[in-house]
């Protein structure tokens, strides 16, 4: 045997040794069923319904593949089909071990923005028929604390940002958004709770429905071509290749910076509270518990704080992109007339 | 880790049906009582309010009515009472002269009377004398001398009596 072959076979040895190691390690990260990486699992979105330690496969799965919708009652019920298997938490073809094309299901989250939706709708129906009671009468309990909040949000965010008639249209918009997002904020901070505004999808959701509406309303108050004559930023015309992809820009990052915003106040504080209990996990250490739990204590009473904070702010920013969209627009109208 | 960071196309689509139901049902059922019961509140609160700054402006005007009316009974009053100490003033004074004008008569009156009477009884007196002079050196001339000689020389004594 020459000393070539000899070499050759070691690396090969070692080689196989390497992979087999990298595979053993992508289990264990994966299939390690530890605190820490099922705590971890929980920050994501899951295919099953999960409030603390109680786990129910109830939600339906919706998947659109290959040019078709499947719909299964559960993820077990999907399982059984045999079309598709799970892997890693994610849901992948039996076949080929490919996510499926569109991936429409009911998550977790959404079921959390329906207990959000059931709890406001239940809130807002019973201060609703307290309010038709109430007749002249001063408010008293629920409807006097829910008509602090809409004349808060009514005076101190909508009214000061959008002038005129849309201000009073866009009421109900912002009272929605605002309750939506501190519901799903609270909802998250209960013991066991999930955070739905703590995923980019929620929170992209809410941007995307803010964009609608400020483009909407800045063409319906302003005008199409108003709206259009915007993008020029009141540059002069010759600037229109500068500014043009500045403006389109700026259209987009607004919503995105809302996203990225409210996305990350939220995952940031339940990864701090995550990291904590982690430590205690890490280091098995008794005594460790004292300082940690005063912490994680101080942080979520900060948490609670942030989730009211964060429902104000992104209210706030979507009604001054509003008014900044509408009060250019008729500042321009001013000029052109 | 990287689960969260995964952006579900899904999860967008299902998030923006939730908002929109939650916005329509709210907007549609439980807004519009909310806001008129606000509506109508904010509008009896500021009727209210209306409705007293009214009342106040006239419950002002009121006072300033009345303190005028005050003022001008003060000023009558004052100036009744004025007038009247000037009155009583004017009517010491005119007493007063007129006492001294009757005193000063009556003292005149009684002088003249105390003259006159005094004048009659000088005049009286000396025609008293005279006669008594005269029927005294009757009789003595009756007696001795003529009674015309006598009575020439009686009267030229008389004379020269002073008269007073």
């Amino acid at each position: 045997m020459s000393a070539t072959e000899q070499v050759d076979n070691l690396k090969q040895e070692l080689t196989s040794e390497v992979d087999s190691l990298k595979h053993d390690l992508e289990n264990t990260i994966h299939e390690e069923e530890s605190p820490v990486t099922q705590i971890l699992n929980d920050l994501g979105d899951h295919e099953e319904f999960s409030f603390g330690p109680l786990h129910a496969d109830i939600l339906p799965v919706i998947l659109y593949d290959q040019g078709q919708f499947h719909f299964y009652s559960n993820r077990s019920n999907m399982v059984e089909s045999g079309d598709y298997i799970m892997e890693h938490h994610h849901i992948v073809r039996s076949i080929d071990k490919q996510a499926p094309d569109l991936n429409l299901s009911i998550t977790n989250m959404v079921a959390f923005q329906w207990m959000a939706m059931l709890l406001l709708v239940i809130l807002f129906f019973t201060v609703s028929k307290k309010a038709k009671k109430a007749g002249d009468k001063a408010p008293s309990g629920i409807h006097n604390f829910f008509e602090s909040i809409i004349v808060f949000i009514r005076d101190d965010i909508v009214q000061p940002n959008i002038a005129g008639n849309a201000s009073a249209r866009l009421l109900p918009y912002f009272i929605a958004l605002f309750m939506f997002i501190l519901v799903l904020n609270l909802i998250g901070l209960l013991p066991g709770g999930h955070t739905a505004t703590g995923t980019i999808g929620v929170t992209a959701a809410l941007a995307i429905t803010a964009f609608l509406v400020i483009n909407y309303t800045a063409i319906r108050e302003s005008g199409i071509g108003a709206w259009f004559h915007h993008l020029l930023g009141g540059a002069p015309i010759w600037l229109a290749p500068l500014m043009v992809p500045i403006e389109i820009a700026s259209m987009f990052i607004k919503p995105f910076s809302l996203t990225i915003r409210l996305f990350a106040n939220m995952v940031a504080g339940h990864t701090v509270l995550f990291s904590l209990m982690g430590l205690l996990f890490l280091f098995q250490e008794i005594f460790l518990a004292v300082p940690i739990i005063g912490f994680a204590t101080f942080i979520n009473l900060l948490e609670l704080l942030v989730a009211f904070l964060q429902a104000y702010i992104f209210t706030m920013l979507t009604a001054i992109f509003v008014g900044l969209a509408i009060g250019e627009h008729s500042h321009e109208h001013e000029h052109a007339h | 880790m990287q689960d969260i960071m995964n952006v579900n196309p899904g999860l967008i689509f299902w998030s923006i049906i939730n908002f929109i139901i939650l916005l329509f049902i709210l907007s549609k059922f439980a807004f519009p009582a909310m806001k008129k019961s606000l509506q109508n509140r904010e509008e009896g609160i500021k009727n209210a309010i209306d409705e007293a700054n009214i009342l106040n402006e006239k419950a002002q005007k009121l006072l300033a009515e009345s303190q005028e009316k005050l003022d001008n009974a003060q000023k009558e009053v004052s100036q009744i009472l004025s007038s009247a100490k000037n009155l009583a003033e004017q009517n010491i004074q005119k007493a007063n002269e007129e006492a001294e004008k009757n005193k000063q008569q009556k003292l005149e009156e009684a002088k003249r009377e105390i003259e006159r009477s005094k004048n009659d009884a000088i005049s009286e007196l000396r025609n008293e004398v005279a006669e008594l002079v005269v029927t005294a050196t009757e009789k003595i001339l009756v007696t001795k001398l003529d009674k015309d000689s006598h009575l020439k020389l009686a009267k030229e004594q008389i004379e020269k009596l002073p008269k007073n």
